[in-house]
C-alpha cells in the first residue's frame, strides 16, 4: 500500500545529469551585469568576449552553407577562400590568420544564431558569409546590434539587404540579383531585336529579382511584356506553360535555375517551342549545361547574363584565375562556379583591406578597417570594383551565348559586357508585366 | 402498447434481441437468436468454439453493428447506440483477454472505472484529492483481494490478479447489466473456485450475463442456461436441463473437447 | 530508507532552482550563454515538452507541432507588424488561433494511429511551411517578417536578455506544472487509459476521440507558447524556422532528453544546442547535421530513455556486464556450458498450455 492515484514523478534521477550540463556550461564566472534595450538581445559586455583571439592572430568568423540544398555551391566557394588565403600566405601584416566555419543551412534563423556564437563566444570581429539571398538579409539585420563587427558578405544576392536602411559594417564585394540581369534588357531590345517577350520564372525572391532587374531595362528600352509566367520551385512539368505561351512573341525570358532549369530545357523542343530561349544567371551555369538532360537543341543559342565571365572570357585576370583554381584543386570543378568566384572576391577584398590597415582590428573597434574598405578599389577576376555609399559593389556584369565547345559539349561565349551596373532602387517583388516607371 | 407494458414478464427484462444476425461475408457468425434476460436474473451463454458466443456478445456491448435485428436494452431500443452510451446506461462488460491499463496502478485502474459515466466527476481537478473515489476505489480492490497491491502496477500482476480486477472495475460502475466474456479463461483450478464464488456472492441487484467455455462454471452461475451452436440459439433452460441434455452432449463432444 | 530519498529529491529540486535563477549571473559570455543557450533551449525544450507529453500520455507521437509553433509565432508577427496591434492583444489572440487550428488538426488527426499519425501531423507542418512560402503578401514569402520589436511590460523590457530569460524560464515552468498537473487529473489518467487500452476506455463510458482531441489540442497550446517566446528571440519568423528540419529537431530534442519524461524536453533542448553550438568546431570536423543524426541513432540504439535516463541506463550496462563477465569466468575455470540439456526442457514442456508445447527442445 504505497501510493494512491500514482503517476509519472518517478523521473527524479533525471536532475543531477541537468545539474551537471547546466554547471559544465558555467565554467567561471565573470560579470553578467544587466542588458540594455536593444533590437538585439544585448547585454552591453561584448569587450569581455574578445579574449579568444591569442596574440596577434587574426581571427575570422566565416559561415557558409554546408548543409543544405547548396552544399556543392559552398564547397567550391570554400576552395574561392582557400585561393585567397594562398595568395596572402595566411597572413596580413605580419599576423597569421585562423578562421572558425561555421555552417547554415540556409536559413536567417540559423545563420543569427551562429552569427551570434561567432561574436559572443569566440569573439569575432570579422565575419565573412553567408551564401544564400535571405539569409543575407537576417545577418545585415544582425550586424546593426554589433557595429563593432565588420560583415563582409560571401555570396548573397537578395537586393533588400544593402538598400533598406543599409547597416554601416555590412559590405557586399558583389553585385545582387536584380544586377545580374540588367544589362539584358537594353541588350534584347537593341542588340537582339526583341521587341515583345514573355517571362517565365520560379515564385520566390531570387527569381523576383532577376525578372524585375531584367524588365525593368527592358521596358525602358522599349520592349513590351505580352505576359509573365510563374511556377512553383521544383516545377517539373512545363507542358501547359509552353502550350499558354502566345505566338506574337519575339522570344522567351527564363529565370529559372537547378533542376527546373534542365527540366524546361529538355521540355521545351518537344513541346513546340520554336522562340529565342534568354535567360538569367542560373538558366545555363556550369552545373546546367553538364547535366544529362536532353537540353542541347533549347539550349544551344541561348543568351544569358550573369556576373561570372565564361570560362573562356578574355577579362582581364580571369583566365589567372581559372587555371590557379584548376591548378589548386583538380578535383574541383572543371572551371570555377560562381560561388568560387564570388567568395574570392569578398574575402580577398577583406584581406586588402587589413593590410591597408597593417592588420589593426581590435584597438579600435574596426574602425579603420571599415574606413579602408569603404575606400577600397581593386581589379578582381572579374572585373574591377568599388563599393558604392551602401557598401555595396557596382561591378561588370557579361552577357554570353551558349554555343558548342571544342570538345562538343555546351559552354558559353561572351557576347556583351554591362559595365559598372549600378544598385536598384527598389526591391523588385513579383511582377504582372513592365515595372511601373 | 398499453398491454405490452402491463406485461410483467417484458416490464422486468433488462435486455431483449429479437432475430439478431450478424453475418462476416457469407458466415453467419449469429442468425436469428431471441434471447430474453429479465432484472437480476443470471443467465449464461454456453456453446463450443465457433458457435457465435463471443460474435452474439459483442453485438450486446456495442462493438458489432448487427447485420439484422434489434437489441433492446432498460427499456429502450439500443441497436444502434454506441458503446459509451450503452455504458452509461449502465451495462458493464469484462473483454476475454484482460485488457488493463497496464501501465498504471491497480488504484488508477479502478478509479478510472469509477469515473466513466458523466455526472459529478470534475474532470480537471487533482484526482489525487478525490478522496471519496480513492476510498471507494480501496474497497473495490479490497473486495477482490487486491488490496495489498493496490499501488502496484498492473503489468506486474499475475494473471489470476489481473482478472480479478478485471472484474472489479466492470463492477465498480454498479452496472444493472454486467457481462462476462470467459471470465475464467487461463485460470488455475484454484482460481476458477475463488472466481466461482464471488460470482456467486454477487448482490442480488445485478443481472449477469454470463458467456462461458467452461461448463462447469456456467452451470454453476447460470440460472438459465442458453446453448449456441453454429450461431443459432439451440436449447433453453434451467441448468439441470441442460446437465442431462443429449443434444448439449452431442454438440460439445461434435464440437472440440472440453466436457470433463 | 524512502525518507532519505525524499530529502535527497528536494535537495536535489533546490539546486536546480539555484542554478536556473543563478544561470544567467554566473555564466561567462552571458550574451551567448544566457541567450543562445538558455533562452534557446527554454523554448525549445517547450515546444518538445508538448511533444513529449502528447507521446508519453495519448502514445501519439507527432511531427506537427512546430505547426502550431508557427500559427503563433506567425499569428503575432503578422498582427503586431502589419496591423500595429499590441502584443497584449495580439500574443493571447495568437495563441489562442494556433490552440483551434490544432483543435482542427486534432479532429482528423486522432482518427489514425500509428504510422498514420506520424504521416498526417508530419504533413500538417509541411503544408504550414509551404502555407508561409506561398502567401507572400501577409507572410513575405522566404524573407519572413523581421524587426520584431520585443514587448515591455511592467517598466521591464523583453530586450532586456535577463528579463527575457526569466520570462522564458517562469513560462517554462508554469507549462511544465500545467502539463504535470494535467496528468493527475481524471482527463489526464482517462488520457492514460486510453494509451493503453481504448476499447476498455470506451466500454467504461468514455469518449475516446473526444479525450484524444482535447489532448492534441491542449499539446499545441504549449507548442503555441513556446512559437511566441521563439519569435521575440529570434526577432524574426521565416519558413526557414519550420521546414522539415525543424520538426525533426523537435523529434531529437525529445529523444535526446528522454521521452518517457517531461523533464527530458527540456534536457534535450539544452543537449541539443550544445550539440549545435559546439560541434563544428575545428576539432570536430563532421557537419552539423550529420553528427546531430549520430547522436539521435546512438540514442536510439544504447539510451532509449535518453540523457534522463543515463544513471538507470548505465547501471543497467554495468551490471550486465558484470554477469558476462562472471559468466565468462565460470566457464573459463570449468569449461562447462550452463545450457540446460535437451532432457531438461522437454520434461517441462509437459505443462498447461499449448504454447509451452509448441516450444521446441533445443
Amino acid at each position: 500500500m504505497t501510493k494512491r492515484i500514482s503517476l509519472s514523478a518517478r523521473r527524479l534521477g533525471a536532475v543531477p545529469l541537468a545539474l551537471a550540463l547546466g554547471l559544465a556550461a558555467c565554467g567561471q564566472t565573470d560579470d553578467g551585469g544587466g542588458g540594455m534595450g536593444q533590437p538585439e538581445l544585448d547585454g552591453g559586455d561584448q569587450a569581455e568576449a574578445d579574449t579568444e583571439a591569442e596574440g596577434d592572430e587574426l581571427v575570422i568568423g566565416r559561415i557558409s552553407a554546408l548543409e543544405g540544398a547548396f552544399a556543392a555551391g559552398a564547397e567550391d566557394g570554400e576552395r574561392g577562400v582557400q585561393m585567397a588565403l594562398e595568395e596572402f600566405g595566411h597572413e596580413v601584416a605580419g599576423r597569421p590568420i585562423r578562421t572558425i566555419v561555421e555552417s547554415s543551412d540556409t536559413t536567417p534563423e540559423t545563420v543569427v544564431e551562429r552569427a551570434r556564437k561567432l561574436v559572443e563566444q569566440d569573439g569575432v570581429d570579422i565575419i565573412h558569409g553567408p551564401l544564400s539571398g535571405s539569409e543575407g538579409v537576417a545577418l545585415a539585420d544582425y550586424a546593426k546590434t554589433v557595429p563593432h563587427v565588420t560583415f563582409v558578405d560571401a555570396a548573397s544576392g537578395g537586393t533588400e539587404t544593402t538598400l533598406r536602411d543599409p547597416a554601416e559594417n555590412y559590405f557586399r564585394w558583389h553585385s545582387d540579383g536584380a544586377m545580374w540581369t540588367a544589362p539584358m534588357g537594353p541588350y534584347a531590345v537593341e542588340e537582339l531585336g526583341y521587341d515583345r517577350v514573355v517571362t517565365l520564372a520560379e515564385d520566390y525572391s531570387f527569381p523576383h529579382s532577376q525578372v524585375g532587374g531584367f524588365l525593368n531595362g527592358y521596358c525602358a528600352a522599349g520592349g513590351e511584356v505580352a505576359e509573365t509566367f510563374w511556377v512553383p520551385l521544383g516545377e517539373s512539368d512545363y507542358s501547359s506553360v509552353i502550350a499558354s505561351i502566345p505566338e506574337d512573341i519575339d522570344a522567351i525570358y527564363v529565370a529559372l535555375g537547378g533542376s527546373d532549369a534542365v527540366d524546361f530545357l529538355s521540355q521545351a523542343i518537344n513541346f513546340g517551342i520554336d522562340k529565342p530561349i534568354i535567360g538569367g544567371s542560373i538558366l545555363v551555369e556550369e552545373t546546367v549545361l553538364s547535366s544529362e538532360g536532353q537540353i542541347r537543341d533549347a539550349a544551344l543559342g541561348t543568351v544569358a547574363s550573369g556576373v561570372v565571365p565564361p570560362p573562356a572570357a578574355d577579362v582581364a585576370g580571369w583566365q589567372d584565375f581559372v587555371s590557379r583554381y584548376q591548378e589548386m584543386f583538380p578535383n574541383g570543378f572543371d572551371n570555377p562556379s560562381h560561388f568560387a568566384a564570388l567568395y574570392y572576391n569578398g574575402f580577398k577584398a577583406l584581406l586588402l583591406a587589413l593590410e591597408e590597415v597593417n592588420g589593426v582590428v581590435e584597438e579600435d573597434d574596426g574602425e579603420a578597417l571599415r574606413a579602408a574598405m569603404s575606400d577600397l578599389q581593386w581589379d578582381s577576376p572579374i572585373g574591377p570594383l568599388a563599393l558604392n555609399e551602401n557598401r555595396q559593389a557596382e561591378g561588370d556584369v557579361f552577357i554570353y551565348e551558349v554555343v558548342e565547345g571544342d570538345d562538343g559539349g555546351l559552354t558559353t561565349e561572351l557576347r556583351d559586357v554591362g559595365e559598372d551596373i549600378p544598385q536598384p532602387e527598389v526591391v523588385w517583388e513579383r511582377l504582372d508585366g513592365c515595372p511601373a516607371p | 402498447m398499453a398491454a405490452r407494458r402491463r406485461d410483467p414478464a417484458h416490464a422486468g427484462r433488462i435486455l431483449s434481441t429479437r432475430a439478431l444476425t450478424r453475418h462476416f461475408g457469407g458466415v453467419h457468425a449469429v442468425s436469428d437468436v431471441d434471447l430474453d434476460v429479465g432484472t437480476g436474473e443470471r443467465v449464461s451463454v454456453i456453446g463450443p468454439n465457433g458457435a457465435g458466443k463471443s460474435t452474439l456478445f459483442n453485438l450486446v456491448a456495442g462493438e458489432f453493428r448487427p447485420s439484422g435485428g434489434r437489441v433492446e436494452m432498460f427499456g429502450a431500443d439500443m441497436t444502434r447506440a454506441s458503446i459509451q452510451q450503452r455504458a452509461h446506461r449502465g451495462l458493464a462488460r469484462t473483454f476475454q483477454t484482460s485488457k488493463l491499463f497496464t501501465s498504471m496502478t491497480v488504484a488508477d485502474n479502478l478509479y478510472l472505472a469509477l469515473c466513466g459515466r458523466p455526472g459529478s466527476v470534475r474532470r480537471l481537478r487533482d484526482a489525487r484529492r478525490d478522496h471519496e473515489r480513492i476510498g471507494r476505489a480501496r474497497g473495490l480492490a479490497e473486495r477482490a483481494g487486491l488490496g495489498a497491491e493496490f499501488g502496484v502496477e498492473v503489468g506486474e500482476l499475475s494473471h489470476g490478479q489481473q482478472r480479478q480486477l478485471e472484474l472489479a472495475m466492470a463492477l465498480a460502475a454498479q452496472p444493472a447489466l454486467l457481462m462476462l466474456d470467459e471470465p475464467a479463461a487461463g485460470l488455475s483450478p484454484s482460481e476458477r473456485g475463488q472466481l466461482t464464488t464471488v460470482l456467486r456472492e454477487l448482490s442480488a441487484g445485478v443481472t449477469l450475463l454470463l458467456i462461458e467455455h467452461d461448463m462447469d462454471i456456467a452451470l454453476v452461475i447460470g440460472e438459465r442456461v442458453v446453448v449456441m451452436s453454429d450461431g443459432a440459439k439451440v436449447l433453453e433452460g434451467s441448468p439441470s436441463e441442460i446437465r442431462s441434455s443429449e443434444l448439449v452432449r452431442r454438440i460439445y463432444l461434435g464440437g472440440t473437447l472440453d466436457v470433463r | 530508507m524512502t525518507w532519505a530519498r525524499a530529502n535527497v529529491r528536494i535537495l536535489v529540486a533546490i539546486l536546480i532552482v539555484i542554478a536556473l535563477v543563478a544561470f544567467p549571473f554566473v555564466v561567462p559570455r552571458p550574451q551567448f550563454w544566457v541567450v543562445s543557450v538558455g533562452i534557446r533551449s527554454l523554448w525549445l525544450g517547450i515546444v518538445a515538452l508538448s511533444l513529449i507529453w502528447l507521446s508519453r500520455y495519448t502514445g501519439m507521437l507527432s511531427l506537427g507541432q512546430m505547426t502550431f509553433w508557427a500559427v503563433a509565432g506567425y499569428g503575432v508577427a503578422i498582427m503586431s507588424t502589419q496591423n500595429g496591434v499590441p502584443y497584449s492583444i495580439s500574443i493571447p489572440v495568437a495563441i489562442a488561433l494556433a490552440t483551434v487550428v490544432g483543435a482542427l488538426v486534432g479532429l482528423i488527426a486522432v482518427r489514425t494511429q500509428g504510422v498514420y499519425f506520424l504521416m498526417l501531423t508530419l504533413a500538417t507542418s509541411q503544408l504550414a511551411f509551404y502555407l508561409v512560402l506561398n502567401a507572400a503578401s501577409v507572410t513575405r514569402g522566404y524573407v519572413g517578417i523581421g524587426n520584431i520589436d520585443r514587448p515591455e511590460f511592467l517598466g521591464l523590457s523583453m530586450s532586456d536578455r535577463n528579463v527575457f530569460y526569466f520570462v522564458a524560464l517562469a513560462l517554462a515552468a508554469a507549462v511544465s506544472a500545467l502539463a504535470w498537473y494535467a496528468t493527475r487529473t481524471p482527463f489526464g489518467l482517462a488520457l492514460q487509459g486510453i494509451r493503453d487500452s481504448p476499447e476498455r476506455m470506451r466500454a467504461l463510458g468514455y469518449n475516446v476521440y473526444l479525450h484524444r482531441v482535447a489532448a492534441f489540442t491542449f499539446a499545441s497550446f504549449i507548442a503555441a507558447v513556446s512559437g511566441a517566446l521563439a519569435l521575440f528571440y529570434h526577432g524574426r519568423i521565416t519558413p526557414g524556422a519550420i521546414d522539415l528540419i525543424r520538426s525533426i529537431d523537435v523529434l531529437i530534442v525529445s529523444v535526446l532528453g528522454g521521452i518517457h519524461s517531461l523533464a527530458g524536453a527540456f534536457i534535450g533542448a539544452l543537449g541539443l544546442t550544445t550539440l549545435q553550438n559546439f560541434a563544428q568546431e575545428g576539432y570536430i570536423q563532421v557537419r552539423r547535421i550529420t553528427l546531430t543524426g549520430v547522436v539521435f541513432v546512438a540514442v536510439l540504439l544504447f539510451f532509449r530513455g535518453g540523457i534522463v535516463d543515463l544513471p538507470n541506463q548505465l547501471r543497467e550496462y554495468r551490471r550486465s556486464a558484470s554477469r558476462q563477465w562472471a559468466r565468462f569466468r565460470s566457464r573459463k575455470h570449468d569449461g562447462r556450458t550452463d545450457r540446460p540439456s535437451g532432457a531438461d526442457v522437454s520434461d517441462s514442456a509437459g505443462g498447461a498450455d499449448g504454447r509451452d508445447r509448441q516450444q521446441l527442445p533445443r
